[in-house]
């Protein structure tokens, strides 16, 4: 007889149960049921591991033990709208000021004269931060509420809710760098929103690079395929 | 082998008293503090063995253990012991414990004496 520890993980992720206390009960659970083995090996119990599975307490009573800490509980299940609809958007926003931040100080510390024309790797820096905003981040965002969401097995609405929210919001999130590339012209950050012509495609786009992949995991997900 | 029955609702807070006191003085991990626990109370009081885990997270979080991981023999173990604020805690709850058993025999001693309600 082995004791269902994986059914036991699920139980506790779907319930809500914060996965690094997740973690740690299961290793504690095992290292204990091996003590218990081995005492009741070293006492000539003819069934130990069955005198050890039912010392360390049935599963039921595990699981509910758990459960019924709520101050055990993930913030995604505590409060999942919170996490899934408000915190990316959030990031976003911090996302978009660091950029901000980043570049004036490159500037100001390349000390670059008005009217003078940005060095190659500045022109490919500012190139570089355009593109990561634009395509990277949002896709990034999206596959950490994906990932934050089938690590907890949680159900579909609000991770569904959030990637199509920040899919929604980054296609509109506007933060692009211009660095002067010929004598007399000027530099601009502009930073908002913005919904014009590419705005419909950005926003496809994330949501064709975070869906699928978040439907992927989710049926990949042991908990979710035995269901 | 002594029953593994118990009251939950009478016993609701004791393992934490117990806990609490046992990690005052020794870091331990979590079969040694069965052992100890039952030891000490020679099997009078048998907690669940598995279950004493998330009370053992559950006082981390609030602060009052801290926990540690060591190889010890070849084996890794979450060490817990009692912090400051543990101790605080301890001593409440020790002081409601009192307090409880105190009314309790005082009852019991008067319905030894023919004390009625």
């Amino acid at each position: 007889m082995v004791f269902p520890f994986e059914r036991l993980r699920d139980r506790l992720l779907t319930a809500g149960v914060s996965p690094r206390h997740v973690r740690r009960y299961m290793a504690e659970l095992a290292d204990h049921f091996d003590d218990l083995e081995v005492a009741a090996k070293s006492a000539g119990n003819p069934r130990p591991q069955e005198s050890a599975l039912e010392r360390l307490g049935s599963p039921d009573d595990l699981a509910q033990a758990m459960i019924a800490r709520t101050e055990l509980k993930a913030w995604a299940a505590r409060a999942p709208w919170a996490v899934f609809l408000f915190g990316p958007p959030l990031l976003l926003a911090l996302i978009d000021v660091l950029s901000t931040v980043l570049m004036i100080s490159v500037v100001k510390t390349v000390g670059l004269p008005p009217g003078q024309v940005a060095p190659s790797w500045l022109a490919a820096l500012a190139a570089a931060i355009n593109l990561v905003q634009i395509y990277a981040v949002p896709v990034l965002l999206g596959w950490i509420i994906a990932a934050v969401a089938t690590r907890q097995r949680m159900r579909p609405l609000w991770p569904l809710i959030g990637l199509v929210a920040i899919g929604v919001i980054a296609g509109i999130n506007y933060l692009h760098i211009d660095v002067p590339l010929a004598p007399g012209q000027h530099g601009e950050i502009s930073l908002g929103g913005s919904i014009g012509r590419e705005t419909g495609f950005r926003v496809a786009v994330n949501l064709i690079l975070t869906l699928p992949l978040y439907f992927a995991w989710r049926r990949w997900q042991p908990a979710f395929a035995r269901d | 082998m002594p029953s593994r029955e118990t009251n939950p609702s009478f016993m609701s807070g004791v393992p934490e008293l117990l806990l609490l006191r046992l990690l005052q003085d020794n870091e331990m991990y979590g079969y040694e503090l069965v052992q100890a626990v039952q030891a000490q109370t020679d099997a009078a009081i048998t907690l669940g063995e598995g279950v004493i885990y998330p009370v053992l997270h559950a006082l981390e979080r609030d602060g009052a253990l801290t926990s540690s991981r060591k190889t010890v023999n070849g084996r890794s173990r979450v060490y817990y012991r009692a912090t400051e604020l543990g101790a605080q805690r301890f001593a409440d709850l020790k002081g409601n414990w009192s307090r409880i058993t105190n009314a309790v025999s005082t009852v019991l001693r008067g319905a030894e004496h023919g004390f009625s309600v």
